[in-house]
């Protein structure tokens, strides 16, 4: 028995109890609406546990992969590729880095509105990552938001302000939330 | 007819429609290239400034967005990975890769040119559809809708011919997540949490560009480099690359017909949609593909089959349209409002006396379409150099971008967050080896497949026979269940010969 | 000389007051209107105010930006409109029927406070039409109910006005009803009954126009006869004024707290509007049942449309059964 427990193994892992949870819950939903919830779920709960398996008894992934490929007719130089990863992954520091980025622009727009925080994020990742001149980061990141906040304003799209108290009405804070 | 015809392109070359033309095809394009907002919020914010205007030069503006936002989402898809509408999405798998390869310029001519056959093949079909119209409309119900969902959900097994178990696995979880929401046929939420944001489900735009657009940024910034190193680009020769890619469609008419096919026939049920168009024609061009080990990992017949398909369905989405006020597409819906605002009642009485408008709408698509193909290939040399900037000038714009995209799409911003999530989510899928296109295929299907299935159920008062008494029904089960059986006998046969 | 410059006082202050800006009264509006609509571009909502905001625009000077927000069944844009600042400068309509629907038919608090809603005024209603299938043999509402079976109805979803139509005229008339349910539009509905999907469906003229050579409208749901269909015998005619109430209006409305004055501005405009021929030819021409309601009136529709509801829980609950 050989064991992989890997990044891959613990996010199939989550797919899988993310599958079973919707499952256990579908079992209150009325008969017909689990119809489709009980199809897709199963059927995935199944290959998931055979990827599963697959990283202690890679015999199992093997046999279910070149057993369905065969079903389906695959070709030649399709097989053989079951461990194969989509694409050569960079580093988790960069790519905790990219996210780190995208969660934060995304917390800091909730808060203070499309009109404060673009300028500032564009300058900074230019900056910081593009190594680019301070004055021409930030040249770039103001004509970029005006650009863009303009184009809404004069389409009569409202830009989001941000959720903190009012400072400039319609442009910094008192933004409404939407229901959640 | 030919009144109607004459008088339509009689309007047509009058100054004030060429310049709605243009004007659309500007809007529509940039519209179109900025992932997230598309058609839907082009002609939302177009509609007002319509308002007193002459019903046909109305037309012609909303003639010149629609035809001209696929290409429009195609760019980015190509040169970034990034689609820039959902349609677009399956023109990522082969447009990047060429690009990677330094033949950007190339896709991007061969996306120009697909879309102006689907365009003008798309009219074809509709012009000569459009007496029989109602007859197709009415013999497509549910049961007929669920085994043409069917076979695409199908597909998702041709889709990940390289990793069954993995695309399998992907396509379920897309239909898992797509049943989120509110069912009005039983008054029920699923999985909602008490949330009223995800009522309506997982919205469409934030999550397929948040799983495609935002999963290729944290990939691509993480990454560095460029799409194309500079080196590599010294030696590409731009322009002659549009030439190439033009004569790549010309020389491939069995691939562009079929897909037009696809893409109208599509069109004319109403409620699937682009994406659907998209990606059905997207797989079937995989089964008919005379590139098999190059399609999906940079084939023109990829984006061939999905950007053709993809204008042709504006054609064919007119027709339910005008015929019955059902939107073929969520982009008709707006026209509706449109001839609503206008004095026009979608229907018999419009196909009787508004036929000028209806010619109008079509000639307006072909026209702005070669507008749009033509400014397209012109520009393709400059625009492909794009994949030659450093991801990290380019990353920051493109997220900013994509926030603000799919914020304007409903001026809700949890619908940014929506984004990053799938984001995220779509990123771990893609660097554990789970195809994002089996997610998106089981996400837009399932909803269609579950809806069609009980409304069958209804109809039939609870009989599956209703599955396979229908003639049309009858039919798609048996290409349906010949999809599935003939590549296994196939294989059979040929293992029994290898044993022999 | 003190006495001098106390008049002086006195009266530059009172020339301040009067010069001042009054912005109450005076100056509303003096900048864009944003009209909320809770469906999206395209939508019937939506073109009723862009129709009234083009009149609006001439009238009271200033820009109505009319702005789509779709979602949750229409719930969002009235959220949207209760929760916004009450300055008269977010308005909209408010598609009552999910939120009565919400607290009658599934016992659920919705998520706005429906009486503190600031009514304008109400514009029109949408009035139905209950069609069947051209092929079948049914004639009139006597029909449905000799027909000794249930009369499958095609409906969007349990819960929505044309299910509660189609329940209360089976309830009233007194035939059992069934339903096929899930379309997603009412045009949708109109076609799978004159395809024979189903035998029978409510809708507007409007909505089953593109198909009427298939259908044969059976009633009017309004209190008289519609002039689409003049041959065609109204709920009112009928004696089942219950019916006539079912109708969703559309509601011009204010976020709770909006002053009066404001409030009465509007009013005034709406009021003008539904009182200019052109436009009221337009909206019945489009479809609407110009049904023109103060504030009093489209609380007392209200309240008997959710009495009809609370009536129709038992029904809901039967259907809504885990089955």
């Amino acid at each position: 028995m050989k064991s992989r427990i890997d990044g891959s193994f613990i996010f199939t892992l989550f797919l899988g109890l993310f599958v079973l949870v919707c499952l256990i819950f579908a079992r209150d939903f009325p008969d017909s609406l689990q119809i489709a919830t009980n199809l897709a779920g199963y059927t995935t709960l199944a290959l998931i546990c055979v990827l599963l398996a697959g990283a202690f008894y890679p015999e199992i992934l093997h046999w279910t992969e070149t057993a369905l490929q065969d079903l389906w007719g695959a070709s030649g130089q399709d097989k053989g590729a079951v461990d194969a990863v989509a694409e050569e992954a960079p580093p988790w520091p960069a790519v905790l880095k990219s996210i780190g980025y995208a969660v934060g622009f995304l917390l800091f727009s909730f808060l203070f509105g499309f009109f404060v925080v673009p300028p500032i994020f564009l300058a900074t990742y230019l900056i910081a990552e593009a190594k680019v001149r301070p004055l021409w980061a930030i040249l770039a990141g103001v004509i970029a938001t005006a650009i863009l906040d303009t184009g809404m304003m004069m389409v009569y799209v409202e830009v989001w302000a941000g959720i903190i108290p009012e400072i400039f009405e319609g442009y910094i804070g008192g933004a409404i939330m939407p229901p959640l | 007819m030919f009144e109607s015809m004459a008088l339509a392109a009689s309007r047509l070359a009058e100054p004030g429609a060429l310049a709605m033309l243009l004007l659309g095809v500007v809007v529509g394009t940039t519209f179109g290239a900025l992932p997230g907002l598309g058609s839907i919020v082009a002609l939302s914010i177009a509609l007002p400034f319509t308002y007193g205007m002459d019903s046909m030069l109305a037309m012609f503006l909303f003639a010149g967005i629609m035809s001209s936002v696929t290409f429009g989402g195609s760019v980015p898809a190509i040169l970034l990975n990034t689609p820039g509408t959902p349609p677009n999405a399956a023109t990522c798998f082969d447009g990047y890769p060429l690009a990677q390869r330094g033949e950007g310029a190339r896709a991007v001519a061969v996306s120009a040119t697909s879309c102006f056959v689907g365009s003008v093949c798309g009219t074809v079909v509709t012009l000569a559809l459009l007496p029989v119209i109602k007859p197709i409309v009415f013999a497509f119900g549910p049961p007929e809708f669920f085994w043409l969902v069917v076979f695409g959900l199908v597909m998702i097994a041709f889709a990940s011919r390289a990793n069954m178990v993995k695309g399998l696995v992907g396509g379920g979880i897309g239909v898992m997540l797509s049943l989120v929401g509110y069912s009005d046929m039983y008054d029920s939420f699923r999985y909602t949490m008490g949330s009223n944001y995800l009522w309506d489900g997982i919205p469409l735009v934030p999550f397929v560009v948040g799983l495609f657009a935002v999963s290729e940024l944290i990939n691509y910034s993480a990454r560095g480099g460029a799409t194309v190193t500079a080196d590599k680009a010294a030696d590409i020769n731009w322009r002659g690359q549009v030439l190439v890619g033009v004569m790549d469609v010309l020389s491939r008419p069995m691939q562009w017909i079929r897909a037009s096919a696809i893409g109208a026939g599509i069109g004319i049920i109403p409620g699937l949609g682009g994406a659907v168009a998209a990606f059905m024609s997207y797989f079937v061009g995989m089964k008919h593909t005379t590139e098999p080990d190059l399609y999906g990992k940079g084939s023109v017949e990829g984006i061939i089959a999905s950007e053709t398909a993809n204008d042709a369905k504006e054609g064919g989405a007119l027709l339910p349209t005008v015929a019955f006020g059902l939107p073929g597409s969520p982009d008709m819906a707006i026209l509706l409002g449109a001839f609503i605002l206008h004095g026009l009642q979608p229907g018999p009485l419009m196909l009787r006396d508004h036929m000028d408008i209806i010619y109008a709408l079509l000639f307006g698509i072909v026209m702005s379409q070669i507008a749009t193909s033509g400014l397209g290939l012109l520009a393709t040399p400059l625009l492909a150099r794009l994949s030659v900037l450093p991801s990290r000038w380019i990353a920051p714009f493109v997220l900013v971008l994509v926030f603000v995209g799919t914020y304007m799409v409903r001026t809700n911003i949890f619908d940014v967050f929506m984004a990053v999530a799938a984001g995220i989510f779509g990123y771990l899928l893609r660097r554990y080896g789970f195809p994002l296109i089996t997610i998106v295929i089981g996400y837009i299907l399932g909803p269609l497949a579950e809806r069609s299935y009980l409304q069958s159920m209804q109809i039939s008062d609870g009989s599956l026979m209703i599955f396979v008494t229908e003639p049309i029904a009858l039919i798609l089960m048996l290409g349906t269940v010949a999809t599935i059986l003939v590549p296994i006998v196939t294989a059979w046969r040929r293992k029994g010969e290898v044993l022999t | 000389m003190k006495l001098f410059k106390t008049l002086v006082a006195v009266l530059t202050l009172s020339a301040v007051a009067v010069l001042l800006p009054q912005p109450v009264l005076a100056d509303y509006p003096d900048k864009p209107i944003t009209f909320i609509v809770p469906f999206g571009a395209g939508s019937s909502f939506d073109a009723l105010a862009r129709k009234l905001a083009q009149r609006w625009e001439k009238e009271l000077k200033v820009p109505i930006v009319v702005k789509p927000l779709p979602g949750s069944g229409g719930r969002r844009g009235g959220i949207r409109i209760y929760k916004s600042k009450p300055d008269g400068y977010t308005i909209g309509w408010t598609h009552f029927v999910p939120f009565l629907s919400d607290l009658h038919l599934r016992g659920k608090k919705p998520s706005i406070d429906i009486r503190k809603v600031s009514i304008i005024y109400q514009i029109a209603a949408s009035q139905f039409y209950v069609f069947v299938n051209k092929k079948l043999p049914y004639k009139s509402l006597d029909d449905l109910k000799n027909a000794g079976k249930a009369i499958k109805f095609a409906s969007t979803g349990i819960g929505a006005i044309t299910w509660v139509q189609a329940n209360a005229l089976g309830a009233t008339v007194g035939f059992p009803v069934k339903f096929v349910l899930g379309y997603k539009k009412l045009a949708d509905g109109a076609l799978a009954v004159a395809k024979g999907d189903a035998e029978a469906g409510v809708g507007g003229a409007i909505h089953f126009r593109a198909v009427k050579d298939d259908l044969r409208p059976l009633m009017f749901f309004g209190p008289k006869r519609d002039r689409f269909y003049p041959d065609v015998v109204s709920a009112g005619e009928l004696g089942y004024t219950k019916l006539t109430n079912l109708g969703a209006p559309r509601v011009i409305t204010a976020p709770p707290g909006t002053p009066e004055s404001r409030l009465k501005v509007l009013r005034a405009a709406a009021i003008r509007a539904v009182n200019d021929k052109s436009f009221v030819d337009w909206a019945t021409e489009t479809g609407f049942y110009m049904n023109p309601q103060g504030p009093a009136g489209t609380w007392k529709g209200l309240d008997t449309k959710a009495k009809i509801f609370r009536e129709l829980k038992p029904l809901v609950d039967k259907a809504t059964r885990k089955k």
